[in-house]
Parts: structure tokens; C-alpha cells; sequence
């Protein structure tokens, strides 16, 4: 079918959905430790180690995996409609480089702390200076990203870059003058984690993305219609200067609160939607919503492989993504690159 | 019946610059319900502007412009969508969609906040395609077509939006003659039997006068002459305009101008003998 | 190349003053790159001979005294060349490119490892010989051998104990095998649940640790020892099927400046033993 059908899309959303609760639950039931559901489903107060590891660990991980992944699946699929390429991810924006700088710097300042805070603040610091990071990059390169008023892709594209080389130059300088165990603690800070014990930190982390991908999923149809070219969109009745601020700021702050709770973890955002526009089509109202779950499906399976394949130690989860990632994100490009240079 | 003798748009002294330059000075068109108005002048003239301002899109500094009797910035978007349709000259679309659904895009105007394409809405954008002669590739991704062929999705997506003023902006740039024929026949054809409205931008002036009911010269943001084309395209006219010499004459088939150029050995022997034309 | 000819040719200039003895002799011009060996010479009375120690060498007080030459992974190439060392002693890895320049100009770098307890001995004696102060060294492990064994009786027929040694929570990075701190835990009659990991530093599984049941959790990132209360336990305040955590045995450690490669390795087994089994060493306190 080459257009959009409400069955199509009831259909192809039903199936993600299915798929995802079933991946939530097996996904929890799989692990380093190997624990029984139905033990646990007898006696499931915290006096039983089993239900501990389900309940503390297992569980509040494998949510915060599929808000994460939700969130960079819809924050990938926009920005490659705002930026008109479907190769673009979500931490191409510079949001995720700024968050990370000072997600970085208040990690090693933790230990000043240590002492006199209590440890809800202690714990959390961390990611609310990288939030607070994120809400003011996104400022920033909003400014710096505004051509005669207005926000032009191409100029969006340029500063993300730009400004990501700049906050990893950065983060290089301040792990050089930190000591041997700060060092590694940034090393993993950067290859992401999911590893939540804090059902407040999911639960507001949720309503919040919630938010976010609603109000971006609702802009389905104006996201078509934006890939025909100001004129063309123009004409058709979409207000575009509204339509990208809008974008950009929804996808910033998404990706900003995801950096913040879990660090980088790259890849999906580029590669789900992309491989959902190459099965179901490029039309948005069907891609976003399908990007939610194709996102989260992926990166909690990727997180279960990261915390099982090498035990009982743990692989970061951002080097599995990247692992599946990168050769599929290569193969992607050689066979795009001969469409492309068709013309 | 006033109506018919009131403009479909009418530009009412209308000016407009781009910074501190001028693209516009006081330009008054009027296009009559039912006509093809063809838009001629140099690179520069501000042909493209004055396109872009009835569209709607951007607002003109002074003056005004009226869409069946109303400010056209009074109109709401979507609604005016569903009256005027564009044709840009080049259209680039970076995302892998499929004719058939950039084709269907033109029905957006039409559809509810989050509704999906009805039965009507695909029949109207088949019979589209039809039209411009894309029906064979629907199923095509857009990126696989043609500059010439996307023009045409393009067109036919102009169509679907069922527009009462369809305005196109060099149409048949990309096209080779059999199909720049096939494109204005098309258009003629729906402003004889449904009354559509077009307006375009043209290079070729023998298709302008071809085609065209009326046309409007510019020059240098300035309207030059207004008229029919026989009215319009004069050796004068033209020289003026154009900088350039020409020979007008008449096609006996068609009974329209046609309006040739002059190589420089020819230009010469023609001021020698006839230093005096009209 | 030419910058590197024209300061190899100075060197050798410079090199060539007969009030500077090279060898053998007591004064020795010693370069330190890493925390472990400063103490080492210190220990090994060998303090007048450092002329330049890295920027994370803290111990003992006397170091601020002494100038510094670079951090541990990177030395300042320039400035140790300028102090014209005898020899530079390092620490794997400390930073590959500078150290093979320094060999490139002619200065005699030695690289001791110190992941083991074997190694750490062999490298006090390493650094001792280069010191020129062999006797000393090997009276500062006898006198090492001799606390440890010291510590080793107080524990004579102490229960084994399951223990977790971690040095931080987010993201939760435990002492593997490999490595000093894991033999100085067997040997305080400890077993390292994260010993299996097969790695010297793990970013070990919460579920493991949790399912592993630690009796003892050492934790580094905590803090003081002074400050062991239950608002500081961080992430294992969640977990209170854990017996450390449910018996209040989980412990922050006074730093892990204690628990260097070096001369103070009895201090660090003395922490980690009284830390895996206190009632050994009731009477005496720090």
C-alpha cells in the first residue's frame, strides 16, 4: 500500500505495542541472576532476594529503557523530517553535548559534596545540572541558530555540530586533570546507563516525555507536509517558522532529560526511524508513533544484552547500541548513497 | 453574473522589497475568473515576487492585494489553501515518499485535525495524476523520478488541492516539448471546461502567446505593458524589455504571434535594409 | 626531528661535566611518575635524590616541597627533560608516547608494574636498586613481610566472609581479580564475590552483587569512615536483603590513598582486615 490507511496505521501501532509489553516482560524476567517470576509472584515482599532483584533492579531498568528508547525514537524521527535528512539523530542538535559537559562537571565535583549533602541531592546533582545544562544549550543554539530571524535547518545542522565538537573538547580537557577513577567514572558516564533503583526518577522522567512525544506525534501530518519545501508547505497552510521552533525546542528538551538520567547512548534515534520509513513508509503519523515503540523495543532489548552477555560484569549500554548500530548505519549509507547519486 | 466581471485577484498598487532592495513598485494586476494570465519579464523583474505575494505567503509592503473581493491576509491559511495552489519551480524532497502520497498531500487543506485520507480524497488525487499523465507511477518513490516527471507530481499535487487560482512559477522548465504542450493543453483545457484560473511565470513568450488570454511585462519591479499578447508582444515592447531585436510574426495555424530572435549577421542586414520598423 | 637532534645534542653537552656522576653513587637524580613510587622512596630514605614527582603524588607531607613535573597520564616531557634525571620510574601506563620520547632522547625511564602483590614487592626492589639504596629496600620489605604476618596471625582462624569491594555506585565499579586489593582481601580471610568477573576493575551486575549476598561492602566512593551513617549508603539503602547492608557492615574507606601499590600496603591490609573482620582488632584503634 503506498499511502497511510487508518487500518494501516491501528494495525502496525497494535503490533509495536504487543511486541513491547511482551519484550517488557520477558525483558524483566531475563538477567545476570537467573530469578523465577512465579517464586516471586508467591511471595513478593522485599524479604525474598528474588523479588528484591525484580522489583529494585530489574524492573525500574527495564521502564526507564523504554522511556528512554520511546523518547530518542520520536526525537530522532522529528529532527530528521526538521532538518529534511534521514540520516540526522537526535544528539546531532549540540543539546546532548552540553548536557553531557556539565552532567561531567558536576560529577567530578560530587566528591566536594560528599560530606555535607544529603544523598537524594548528592545522587541527583548530577543530572540536574546536565538538565540544567541542556535547557541552556538549547537556548543558546536556538540564537545562534536563527538566520535573519529565522531557523534555518541547514544553519541548525552546522551549530549542533559545531557546537558538540566544542563541549567534547571541553570534557576532554577536564578528564585530563581529573584523577585515575573520575576519568573512569566519566568514560562510563558517556557510554550511557539505564541502571535506575528510583521509581520517582522513572515516574517524572515518564509523565515527562510523555508530554514531549504527544505534542510531537499530534505534528504528524504538518511534518509531511514540512518536507516539501518552504514554498510548498507554506502554500498548504503550515505556519513553518511556528512548526520548527517547535520541533526544536519539543526535541531538545527531550533529548536534554534523557542525557540527563541516562548519559549518551547513540544510535537510536537514527537507526529505528530510519528502518521504520524503510518497512512502513515515510509518512509521519504513522512513523513517529511507531518510532515510540520501535525505540523502546530496541534499546530494552540492547540493555537485557548489556547486562547479561558478559556476567557477571556489564557491557555500558551505549557500546551495544553502537555495536548494532554502526555497521547497520554504514550498510544503510552505501546503499543510500547509490539512490542518492542516481539522480 | 457580476461575478464574471469582477477579478478573481486583483493587485492593487502593490510593492515590495527584499531588505533595503526593491523588488516591487507599485504594481496593479487583475486577473479575470477563468484565464490563463501569463507573467513574462527578465531574470529579476520581480515575476517571482509578485507570484509569492498571491500566493499569500508573505504580505506585500504597500498597497493591496484582493482575493474574490478580500484582503488576501484576512483569509485563514488552510482555507486559503483550498482556494490557491502553487507550483514551485523546483521542488526537492529529501524524504522517501511515494508519488502517490505527495500527490495525496495536496488533500491536506481538506482534511480533519488528525484524520486520515478518505475514499474521495484518493479518487480525486488519481484522477490528478491522470491529468498530468503520472498515474503509471504512483507506487514510485519521488526520488527515483525524473526533474520533468516530478514537475509533474508536483502539478498534479497543485491539481489535487482543487484550487480555484492555480499558480505556477516556470512549469515546464524541466520538461521537454511534448510534454510543455501536453502541461498547458492540460491547463487550458481545465480553465475552458471548469473555469480554473491560472496564472505562470514564462520564459518561452511564444507559448505565452500560444497559450495565454493575457499577459503582463515587467520590468525592473514595474509593470510595462498589460494586455493580450498581441497587444504585449511588440518588436518595441520586447526591445525595451529584453534589450534584444526580434522578428514578429504571424503563425498562420494558430493565428497567434509568434516571435522569433535574430542572429547577429541577420540583425544587421535588417537594420540595413528596414532602418525604419515598426 | 631536528628540535629532538638539537636537544639530544645539548644533553649530551651537558652530560659531559665531570662534577656529575652517573651511576652507583648516592646521588641520584630521580624522576616519579606515579604516587606508589614517591612513597617507595621515601620509605627507602631516597628523598633528597627526587627532583620532580607527578601532580598526584601526595604522600608523605614532605612531597610539597618537591617540584612538579606533570600528571600521571601526562607527564610533562619538557619539564622532566630540563631537570636532567637520572632515570624516570613509572607506573604502567602512565602515557606511552611521552615516556617513549624520553627514551628517544637517552633518558633511562623504568617502568615497574604493580598489579599484584608480587609485583609490588619486586618493584620496591626495582626502585631501590635504582636509588642505589638495595639494603634499604630490602629491609623495607622485611619489615613489610613482617606487619603483614603480624596481621595475618591476628586473623588466624577467622571465618571466611563474602566481601564486595566497590569504588563507585553509579555506575557500580567493584575490585575484580588480578590485583593487590583482591589478594589483600583473600588473605584477610575474605571471598570476592566479584572475583569471577576475570577483570581487575569490573562494572560488575547489581543483581549479582544482590544476589551474592555480601557479608562485608567496602565502598570507596563513600567517604570517611567517621561519616559511616545509614543517610550515606546511597544506592545499597535500597537493598536491604544484602547481610552488609542489613547487618550495618557497609563501610566507606578513609580513601583510596591508603590503598597504593606501595610501602603502605600493610596499612591497606590492616584497613581492609579490620574492616572484614572488626572483632579481630578490638583493642588497638588507629
Amino acid at each position: 500500500m503506498s499511502y497511510l490507511t487508518k487500518q494501516k496505521w491501528l494495525l502496525v501501532n497494535s503490533a509495536l505495542a504487543i511486541a513491547l509489553i511482551l519484550s517488557l516482560v520477558l525483558c524483566a524476567a531475563i538477567g545476570a541472576e537467573h530469578i523465577s517470576l512465579a517464586q516471586i509472584w508467591h511471595s513478593p515482599s522485599l524479604d525474598n532476594p528474588e523479588a528484591v532483584i525484580f522489583f529494585r533492579i530489574r524492573l525500574p531498568r527495564v521502564l526507564l529503557a523504554v522511556i528512554v528508547g520511546g523518547a530518542l525514537g520520536v526525537a530522532g524521527a522529528a529532527l530528521q523530517a526538521l532538518l529534511h535528512n534521514p540520516l540526522a539523530c537526535p544528539h546531532l542538535i549540540g543539546v546532548s553535548g552540553g548536557a553531557s559537559l556539565c552532567g561531567i562537571l558536576a560529577l567530578v565535583s560530587t566528591s566536594v559534596l560528599a560530606s555535607h549533602t544529603p544523598e537524594f541531592v548528592r545522587l541527583s546533582f548530577v543530572s540536574v545540572a546536565a538538565f540544567a545544562g541542556a535547557i541552556g544549550t538549547t537556548v543558546l543554539i536556538y540564537r545562534l541558530a536563527l538566520v535573519h530571524g529565522r531557523l534555518q535547518p541547514y544553519a541548525l545542522l552546522l551549530t549542533g555540530v559545531v557546537f558538540n565538537a566544542f563541549c567534547s573538547a571541553l570534557i576532554m580537557l577536564v578528564n585530563s586533570l581529573v584523577d585515575f577513577y573520575q576519568s573512569h567514572a566519566i568514560l562510563f558516564w558517556l557510554m550511557g546507563s539505564l541502571a535506575t533503583h528510583d521509581y520517582v526518577t522513572v515516574g517524572l522522567t515518564s509523565l515527562y516525555v510523555l508530554i514531549g512525544v504527544t505534542w510531537l506525534i499530534a505534528q504528524g501530518r504538518r511534518l509531511n507536509l514540512l518536507s516539501l519545501g518552504e514554498e510548498g508547505a507554506l502554500q498548504l497552510g503550515v505556519d513553518i517558522e511556528t512548526l520548527r521552533r517547535g520541533i526544536f525546542l519539543a526535541a531538545s528538551l527531550l533529548v536534554g532529560a534523557i542525557v540527563a538520567v541516562s548519559g549518551m547512548i547513540g544510535f537510536v534515534g537514527l537507526i529505528v526511524p530510519h528502518l521504520l520509513r524503510l518497512v512502513f513508509g515515510a509518512d509521519h503519523r504513522l512513523l513517529l508513533p511507531a518510532s515510540l515503540f520501535g525505540g523502546a523495543l530496541f534499546l530494552v532489548w540492547a540493555d537485557t544484552l548489556a547486562r547479561t552477555v558478559a556476567s557477571p560484569s556489564e557491557l555500558p549500554v551505549g557500546v551495544v547500541t553502537a555495536m548494532c548500530g554502526g555497521p547497520f548505519f554504514l550498510y544503510l549509507l552505501r546503499k543510500e548513497g547509490r539512490k542518492v547519486f542516481v539522480q | 453574473m457580476s461575478e464574471k466581471t469582477q477579478p478573481l485577484l486583483r493587485c492593487d498598487t502593490v510593492s515590495f522589497a527584499y531588505d533595503k532592495i526593491a523588488a516591487l513598485s507599485s504594481v496593479s494586476v487583475e486577473i479575470t475568473p477563468g484565464e490563463i494570465f501569463g507573467l513574462l519579464g527578465p531574470n529579476g523583474s520581480g515575476k517571482s515576487t509578485l507570484l509569492r505575494l498571491m500566493s499569500g505567503v508573505t504580505s506585500p509592503r504597500s498597497g493591496q492585494i484582493l482575493f474574490a473581493g478580500q484582503n488576501l491576509q484576512t483569509y485563514e491559511r488552510e482555507a486559503l489553501a483550498r482556494q490557491i495552489a502553487v507550483v514551485p519551480q523546483e521542488s526537492r524532497i529529501e524524504l522517501p515518499f511515494s508519488v502517490l502520497e505527495v500527490v495525496l498531500m495536496g488533500r491536506s487543506p481538506y482534511l480533519k485535525r488528525f484524520g486520515f485520507e478518505q475514499a474521495r480524497d484518493l479518487a480525486i488525487a488519481q484522477h490528478a495524476m491522470e491529468h498530468t499523465g503520472v498515474s503509471t507511477l504512483a507506487t514510485r518513490e519521488i526520488h527515483e523520478l525524473s526533474g520533468g516527471e516530478r514537475q509533474r507530481v508536483v502539478l498534479a499535487r497543485a491539481l489535487a488541492q482543487e484550487p480555484q487560482l492555480l499558480l505556477l512559477d516556470e512549469p515546464t522548465a524541466f520538461l521537454d516539448i511534448k510534454h510543455q504542450v501536453e502541461v498547458y493543453d492540460l491547463l487550458k483545457r481545465l480553465s475552458r471546461q471548469q473555469g480554473l484560473t491560472v496564472v505562470a511565470i514564462m520564459h518561452d513568450l511564444n507559448l505565452a502567446a500560444l497559450y495565454c488570454d493575457r499577459v503582463a511585462l515587467l520590468k525592473s519591479g514595474k509593470v510595462f505593458a498589460q494586455g493580450t499578447p498581441e497587444q504585449v508582444l511588440t518588436y518595441v515592447n520586447i526591445k525595451a524589455v529584453y534589450d534584444t531585436e526580434v522578428y514578429i510574426g504571424m503563425n498562420d495555424i494558430t493565428g497567434k504571434v509568434h516571435i522569433l530572435p535574430l542572429d547577429e549577421e541577420n540583425r544587421r542586414r535588417l537594420q540595413r535594409e528596414e532602418p525604419n520598423r515598426r | 626531528m631536528r628540535a629532538r637532534a638539537v636537544l639530544a645534542l645539548f644533553l649530551l653537552l651537558t652530560s659531559c661535566t665531570p662534577s656529575e656522576p652517573k651511576k652507583g653513587v648516592s646521588s641520584r637524580r630521580i624522576v616519579s611518575l606515579a604516587p606508589s613510587v614517591t612513597e617507595t622512596l621515601f620509605a627507602i630514605g631516597a628523598q633528597a635524590e627526587i627532583i620532580g614527582i607527578c601532580t598526584f603524588c601526595d604522600f608523605p607531607r614532605e612531597v610539597e616541597k618537591i617540584d612538579r613535573v606533570g600528571s600521571y597520564s601526562a607527564p610533562n616531557v619538557e619539564t622532566i627533560i630540563a631537570k636532567r634525571p637520572d632515570v624516570v620510574i613509572g607506573v604502567p601506563p602512565n602515557n606511552p608516547e611521552a615516556i617513549a620520547t624520553l627514551r628517544q632522547l637517552g633518558i633511562r625511564v623504568v617502568i615497574v608494574e604493580v598489579d599484584t602483590i608480587e609485583q609490588i614487592r619486586a618493584a620496591i626492589r626495582t626502585i631501590a636498586q635504582e636509588a642505589g639504596r638495595v639494603a634499604q629496600g630490602e629491609s623495607l620489605l622485611s619489615e613489610m613481610d613482617t606487619r603483614m604476618a603480624a596481621i595475618r596471625a591476628r586473623l588466624e582462624g577467622a571465618p571466611q566472609r563474602r566481601v564486595l569491594m566497590v569504588v563507585g555506585q553509579e555506575p557500580l565499579i567493584a575490585v575484580g581479580s588480578g590485583i593487590f586489593l583482591n589478594e589483600l582481601i583473600t588473605q584477610a580471610h575474605g571471598i570476592n564475590i566479584a572475583a569471577d568477573a576475570n577483570q581487575p576493575w569490573t562494572r560488575f551486575s547489581l543483581e549479582v552483587a544482590v544476589a551474592k549476598q555480601p557479608e562485608v561492602i567496602i565502598d570507596g566512593s563513600m567517604g570517611s569512615e567517621e561519616n559511616d551513617k545509614s543517610e550515606y549508603l546511597g544506592i545499597w539503602k535500597s537493598f536491604p536483603t544484602i547481610p552488609a547492608v542489613r547487618d550495618g557492615r557497609v563501610h566507606g574507606t578513609r580513601s583510596y590513598t591508603v590503598l597504593r601499590p606501595g610501602p603502605r600496603l600493610p596499612d591497606g591490609f590492616e584497613e581492609i582486615a579490620r574492616l572484614i573482620h572488626p572483632e579481630r582488632f578490638q583493642e588497638s584503634h588507629e
